[in-house]
């Protein structure tokens, strides 16, 4: 009752009161403030569309990257690069006796070269192409501050009050709105302008109040009567979001025998339904579709060891007048590089569960998420690769974990519409259920998420 | 002019009509504003940019309340929006600080200027939760729903805010606040 006095008291004194504000502050100045806003709403709403569209044709331009790399044979190309001469072996003596029981001592010629395993021509090692078929060919040849809209209306619920089947005369359905009907359940509504509960609204210690039963109840009279029933904030929010992203595979280390050079990129589609759950937190979860699709070349450098056998004959000119076969061997090492085309695709279906965490950086809400996708592949295909190992992928069906981190600025667009731009960091991994090896890979790139506030 | 055919000019971005709300309610709101927000400068800020939401939202004004009303709480919610954005920190007190007394005919004898001045004095926890529930008229459960912070926080912010008051009254009985 006290309460209720002083609240009387200090209503009656000060809702009528009226303040007086500077020169600046006019009904003009309220005009050009919002013209200018309707401005920035008319320069915003054409560079979203650019930033969809660029959206689109990134998407576009990925499937085309992919349908581009057809599986087929690859080819192999095989180099010999080097060759040196490390000296005469002792092998040279084991095979000059070989040749010499063969007969062929008076064989007059001069010179004879005898190649083993390769051609030679003049110091010269040619190696054979290697008519070697990748086994990595695909399945399938496709590798592909909002505004504060603030309004008395009730959401549009409505209770209808049906009539009494027995009655013999039509009685018509009237509509009452929720709010007379029901308004115990009534939820503060207001509070548009912040997506979530920002950082900074914390209570900084723990404290009991236990309220005084005068203080307890809600205060009833015509303020309250007016206010509570526009009092209703969901927490319910839809999510749909797009993300991709990128990873270069590349190696410069000319010590290792495989190198991979490689271009890995995903793109992700989700749906969510979050809840806020307080503190500026949004739990839920979903449905997502993910791609990821790699295309690169692997190269194996390898060293050879070659011999090769230069034979003389050398004639004597002491009599008896003899000619004698001299044998040269000469062993090499020679660097073969030898280069194949690399592709792989998994497509999955996950069920995401996400974290969202809303909070104020300055004037500017900013959103920070992350994201666990439990799921499933629906298909593989190809050799997966890292920087310095290939794969093929063995099983179709395959166990997948992706984990999600972002962070970018919440905007708002439309009513109840917000807009998250998120630079995203991205990592893959899957089970190979025949195989039992889990890969993986992390991948950086960009994401759009629109957000609906129910 | 009534507020049916205000609001209707005023969605017709009728500038006779919007003038006219200006006029009929901007000191008012101003001085909602003021006692939310730190200075003069900033509560003329938060009026020009409440009229502007009001002015974009008017269509969805159904006249299930006054138009004063509507318009009051659109004022109101933006100054929370802006006192949420400076990350004031809201604290908890005991309950034995929350039980502390107040002799509630003070405010009888104070002027409405004066009133303003005790108010407008408070730190901006205390005066925010002070003028939502003693004032505008919301239950703790709002309050506590539309600035993010628990229900016995906002109790404990209007009981300091009361205790707080009180202590400005009694000094100020014998000096420029009294009546």
């Amino acid at each position: 009752m006290e309460n209720q006095r002083l609240h009387s008291q200090l209503r009656d004194k000060l809702h009528d009161l009226e303040s007086p504000f500077n020169e600046r502050v006019s009904f003009e100045a309220v005009m050009k403030k919002r013209e200018r806003k309707k401005r920035r709403m008319i320069l915003w709403i054409p560079s979203m569309v650019v930033v969809a569209g660029l959206f689109v044709l990134g998407g576009l331009g990925l499937l085309w990257v992919q349908t581009d790399q057809q599986p087929e044979r690859s080819k192999q190309v095989s180099v010999a690069k080097s060759i040196y001469k490390p000296g005469k072996a002792k092998k040279s003596l084991l095979m000059s006796q070989k040749m010499s029981s063969s007969g062929e001592e008076k064989i007059a010629q001069s010179t004879r070269q005898q190649e083993i395993g390769i051609g030679r021509s003049k110091g010269l090692w040619m190696i054979p192409e290697a008519d070697v078929t990748a086994d990595n060919s695909l399945e399938s040849p496709v590798i592909s501050s909002v505004e504060a809209v603030i309004t008395d209306e009730r959401p549009k619920e409505t209770a209808a009050v049906s009539p009494v089947t027995t009655l013999a005369a039509p009685v018509e359905l009237v509509e009452v709105p929720v709010e007379l009907v029901q308004t115990k359940d009534a939820v503060p509504y207001l509070n548009l302008d912040m997506l979530c509960d920002p950082q900074g609204i914390e209570k900084t210690q723990l404290g009991i109040s236990v309220p005084l039963k005068d203080h307890a109840e809600i205060p009833e009279g015509e303020y309250e009567a007016q206010w509570d029933p526009a009092l209703l904030k969901s927490k319910w929010y839809a999510e749909f979001s797009a993300t991709t992203g990128s990873s270069v595979v590349i190696n410069f280390n000319e010590d290792d025998r495989l190198s991979i050079l490689g271009n890995i990129y995903h793109a992700n589609y989700h749906g969510l339904i979050l809840k806020d759950v307080g503190k500026g937190f949004m739990v839920g979860s979903g449905l997502s579709y993910g791609e990821m699709v790699g295309t690169g070349e692997w190269r194996v450098r390898e060293f050879e060891e070659r011999m090769s056998i230069d034979t003389y004959d050398v004639v004597v000119m002491l009599p008896p007048i003899q000619t004698v076969r001299v044998y040269d061997t000469t062993y090499s090492q020679v660097r073969v590089e030898t280069v194949g085309m690399l592709n792989f695709r998994i497509d999955k279906y996950a069920i995401p569960m996400a974290v969202r965490y809303n909070f104020m950086l300055g004037k500017m809400a900013w959103r920070a998420a992350a994201q666990l996708n439990p799921g499933l592949t629906i298909k593989t295909a190809g050799d997966f690769f890292t920087n310095n190992e290939y794969t093929p992928i063995a099983s179709q069906k395959n166990l997948t974990l992706d984990m999600k981190l972002a962070v970018g600025p919440t905007i708002s667009i439309f009513n109840n519409w917000f807009l998250v731009l998120e630079p995203n960091m991205m990592h893959h991994t899957f089970r190979d259920m025949k195989s039992g090896v889990t890969k993986g890979k992390t991948l950086t790139g960009f994401g759009v998420s629109v957000l609906h506030h129910f | 002019m009534t507020e049916q055919e205000l609001v209707d000019g005023c969605i017709r971005e009728d500038r006779i009509c919007q003038r006219e709300l200006w006029n009929r309610y901007s000191r008012k709101i101003m001085s909602l504003c003021l006692r939310y927000c730190n200075s003069q400068e900033e509560a003329e800020d938060a009026l020009m940019e409440a009229y502007v939401k009001i002015y974009d939202n008017l269509s969805k004004f159904r006249f299930q309340s006054s138009l004063e009303t509507w318009m009051r709480r659109v004022a109101v919610n933006l100054c929370i929006n802006k006192i949420r954005a400076r990350k004031h920190i809201w604290t908890s007190i005991t309950e034995d600080e929350y039980r502390l007394g107040y002799n509630d005919d003070a405010f009888e004898h104070l002027e409405v200027n004066q009133i303003m001045k005790l108010v407008e004095a408070l730190p901006v926890g205390y005066r925010t939760v002070f003028n939502m529930y003693a004032i505008e008229g919301y239950s703790h459960k709002d309050i506590a729903e539309m600035l993010g912070i628990d229900e016995g926080t906002s109790r404990s912010q209007y009981a300091k805010a009361r205790k707080v008051l009180q202590q400005h009254i009694q000094k100020s009985e014998g000096g420029s606040l009294a009546p």
